[in-house]
């Protein structure tokens, strides 16, 4: 992986600022620009920029340490509830590219909500969309080695920096029958 | 509701009535687009976007907390995966993640659930946080209460952290420069925001 120097991610893990748990692979440390009271922000040392790219050994330690921080705002902020959640690209709200979990202790009437508006689908688009992710999710649990690999065995080429991201998806399109 | 209820037939009776276990083990019709046998993936019949995904285990857990550290180190996986298939198989830009642990976090079912949901554009979906700012007195005072909860939790934070540099050879981190004049995001970091979009775009 590329040095990514002009991470701010990165710089923020190197400055070592409010380190609250580290391990061998991810850190948490307290944001800097908090949407909550003890929001906490988990990433992976290493530089990945999205979900996709995390390898599965990180992934699942993410997640694991994700619910214990959360137990931890339970227990020492008094919280009386947490969101996690991730941004995965910019559409979804995702704000810097360095992959990451937010920890949001919650509380009543904390000013903070997600809003939840539901749409309704028609029994037929619900039948479509269960048939496109069907062919998707025969993928998961395809057995990968623990060392970190930026793309599955069945997709089209390795990605080796950002520039090459870009069409990415794009030529994994054109191949697909 | 019977009086004097143990914990036990509290526990069996809030399966029975769990309608995610229902969906688990298909006395209740579900659009499945992924199982295993500790997990099962369907569609929510009431989503905030075609496609949205609500992953949960099979067997009932009410919280998070609850769940053993191997469950859910293995739901993040899936989830993984099930983000995979919203991009690759609805060409969704982007996807969230999203728990919520309490009903003050939004927490609505009694059964846990991790949704994933594909994001795309002006969906008219919001998972944004706002960038907030803290005074350095309330900062320190929030570091202290979660130091106190992760050392519970997870143990003595490692200090050696604050002084040591990172361990790994191989990893992407640059080395820090202490100095004042550690460089500012450069237009770099903003350029692969827009390849981040351009990645994930259709």
């Amino acid at each position: 992986m590329t040095p990514q120097t002009a991470c701010k991610m990165c710089e923020l893990i190197s400055s070592r600022k409010d380190v609250l748990f580290e391990s061998d692979k991810t850190i948490a440390l307290l944001s800097p620009t908090p949407s909550a009271v003890g929001h906490v922000v988990l990433l992976p040392k290493e530089h990945f920029p999205i979900f996709e790219k995390v390898p599965d050994a990180v992934v699942k330690e993410l997640f694991q340490t994700a619910n214990k921080l959360s137990i931890a705002a339970f227990e020492g902020l008094r919280a009386e509830g947490t969101n996690i959640l991730v941004q995965n690209g910019v559409s979804a709200g995702q704000s810097e590219n360095h992959f990451m979990l937010h920890v949001l202790p919650r509380k009543q009437n904390d000013g903070i909500s997600f809003p939840w508006n539901s749409k309704q689908l028609s029994e037929e688009e619900l039948s479509g969309i269960e048939a496109k992710l069907k062919d998707e999710t025969f993928r998961i649990g395809v057995v990968e080695s623990e060392k970190p690999k930026p793309v599955e065995a069945k997709k089209p080429k390795e990605i080796s920096d950002e520039k090459e991201q870009e069409n990415y998806l794009l030529k994994q399109l054109e191949r697909l029958p | 509701m019977p009086e004097e209820l143990g914990p036990e037939e509290i526990a069996r009776l809030q399966k029975e009535q769990c309608i995610f276990c229902h969906i688990t083990n298909g006395r209740v019709p579900s659009k499945k687009i992924y199982e295993d046998d500790n997990c099962v993936a369907v569609l929510d019949i009431n989503p905030l976007a075609p496609g949205h995904v609500l992953l949960l285990p099979k067997e009932h857990y009410v919280i998070l907390p609850q769940i053993p550290d191997e469950l859910i180190g293995h739901l993040g996986f899936v989830a993984r995966g099930l983000s995979q298939a919203l991009l690759r198989g609805l060409q969704a830009e982007g996807t969230n993640v999203f728990i919520a642990n309490g009903g003050v976090a939004g927490q609505r079912a009694q059964h846990v659930l991790i949704h994933v949901i594909p994001r795309n554009a002006n969906d008219g979906v919001d998972f944004s946080l706002p960038a907030g700012k803290i005074s350095d007195d309330d900062r320190q005072k929030v570091f202290l209460g979660l130091s106190q909860g992760v050392k519970k939790v997870l143990g003595a934070v490692p200090q050696q952290a604050i002084a040591s540099k990172p361990a790994q050879d191989n990893s992407a981190k640059p080395q820090a420069k202490p100095s004042p004049d550690t460089p500012k995001p450069s237009p770099d970091a903003k350029k692969s925001l827009d390849d981040i979009t351009k990645f994930l775009a259709k």
